[in-house]
């Protein structure tokens, strides 16, 4: 009797979850909200990141699979497959930002650590190995790019599949290097910096001192180097501007008793870098719903 | 999928229509990006506004005091700024202290641009700051160099802990003297 007891509400919750109304009112509310996403032309991790459609894509699919087993019980194979196609389609989306990744990064040539400026990637997505091969002196031929033992030239602005990356190269430029001396002419700190026309803050370990470079809007790059003959450099300590202004090659500027110069270094591309999984799940649970129509049908023929 | 012996026929348009709304209540309440209503950034409202304000006039004051005293850190449990922060400033401090330098900084003025607030906890300042500062040698504290002027705009980034703002970084800013005197003073 206890049994019987039991069963009878756990039936009721399995019909209940398994119906068309639940189906409906769960699959609803993320499905409008896939095309106002679209219409926004907000991406797909905007989707699968809201929380409420989590919520309700978990609800449907503890009731796809409350109506698979349901149909399965009472063998109506057609249902059965058909719900658990569902259930399979319904999660692609998941699978793609739990394994997929995309970022943006900087590769500096020798250097095969990127240098992410974002990277989204969900718990199974690792962060890929990547290098910057060689690259063009001031956009002259293709630079070339290596993923996952791959190896691919590419020109700037183009797209391509290397190493299970989709790659796009969005540009490339000179790394120059820097050198701070003591009063002695001892080198003391210095490195590679990514040249661009925005001047990004640099810092290094045993200063206090920020340091900037910047090609400047506008200015004219040396065929062969890809450097401009100036840079327009700052150097700061704390809130104090110790030096602004041009600094040419081969010159240095003078700072709280130490000296600051430049020269030419090595190469940098920016890269797009987007990884997406096989859409395993998309073709099981188209092939489960082509299966549950094939039966269908049959079972309407006989 | 069962006709008939599910729920009632009146019940399922109300099923879905309590789904929807249920949806549409959590989206506004946690999905600003795919609602479309993001909270932040947004201008800092009151009390916040104060007390951001307040709290960077209280770090400029003491970042001040550390640097005329060549590194005393009496005031550094009062210090609005986090570990990193404090991290740079005494590390600038004792650049000059191996030099047998003290900088005397004083700040002459300190006008709000904006103040947004970018998250439940964190905000953005950006000041029009004015600075008279100078070295003096440590042993005499004579004067090594003449008192020059700064203005400069900075953006400072903070954030709140339990009742009070700090800073968590800073970094210079474009930004011009405002013709209008403000409204705020520390």
């Amino acid at each position: 009797m206890g049994a019987a007891a039991t069963a009878g509400p756990a039936r009721r919750l399995l019909r209940l979850a398994a119906s068309p109304a639940a189906l409906a009112a769960l699959a609803l509310p993320p499905a409008s909200a896939a095309a106002w996403a679209a219409a926004r032309g907000l991406g797909l991790q905007d989707w699968t990141d809201s929380t409420a459609v989590r919520a309700w894509c978990a609800g449907l699919a503890l009731s796809l699979a409350a109506a698979a087993a349901r149909a399965g019980l009472e063998a109506r194979w057609p249902r059965a497959l058909a719900a658990a196609g569902a259930l399979a389609l319904l999660g692609q989306p998941f699978a793609w930002r739990a394994f997929g990744l995309s970022g943006e990064c900087d590769l500096v040539e020798g250097s095969a650590v990127p240098e992410w400026k974002w990277l989204e990637r969900g718990w199974g997505g690792t962060p890929p190995a990547l290098d910057l091969v060689e690259a063009p002196v001031a956009g002259a031929g293709a630079a070339r790019l290596r993923a996952g033992g791959e190896e691919a030239a590419m020109d700037v602005g183009a797209t391509r599949r290397v190493g299970g990356l989709r790659l796009t190269l969005l540009g490339v430029g000179a790394a120059p290097t820097f050198a701070v001396l003591d009063a002695t002419g001892e080198v003391i700190e210095g490195g590679l910096f990514k040249l661009s026309t925005e001047a990004g803050l640099i810092e290094v370990p045993s200063l206090p001192h920020r340091f900037s470079f910047a090609a400047g809007a506008g200015a004219r790059l040396d065929p062969v180097t890809g450097l401009p003959s100036a840079l327009e450099v700052r150097i700061q300590r704390g809130k104090l501007s110790l030096f602004s202004g041009r600094l040419e090659e081969g010159r240095e500027a003078e700072f709280d008793g130490l000296k600051l110069g430049w020269s030419e270094g090595a190469r940098w591309a920016a890269v797009r870098v987007t990884r997406r999984p096989a859409p395993i799940l998309a073709l099981a649970g188209l092939f489960l719903l082509a299966d549950a129509a094939a039966l269908a049908w049959l079972g309407r023929k006989r | 999928m069962n006709g008939g012996r599910g729920p009632r026929r009146a019940v399922a348009p109300l099923l879905v229509a309590v789904s929807l709304a249920g949806f549409l209540a959590v989206a506004l309440l946690r999905d600003p990006g795919l609602s479309g209503l993001r909270r932040w950034p947004r201008p800092m409202a009151e009390p916040e506004r104060t007390a951001a304000l307040q709290a960077l006039g209280r770090y400029q004051r003491i970042l001040a005091d550390f640097f005329a005293s060549g590194g005393m850190a009496a005031l550094i449990d009062e210090f609005p700024a986090t570990k990193a922060v404090r991290h740079r400033v005494f590390k600038e401090i004792g650049f000059l202290r191996d030099r047998g330098l003290v900088q005397v900084i004083d700040l002459a003025d300190a006008i709000p641009i904006s103040a947004e607030q970018t998250g439940d906890d964190t905000a953005e300042v950006v000041l029009y700051e004015e600075w008279n500062w100078t070295l003096q040698r440590a042993s005499d504290r004579g004067q090594v160099a003449p008192v020059k002027g700064l203005g400069q705009g900075f953006r400072y980034g903070l954030r709140r802990e339990g009742e009070v703002w700090v800073v968590t970084g800073w970094r210079p800013e474009d930004a011009r003297r405002p013709a209008a005197p403000p409204e705020f003073k520390y």
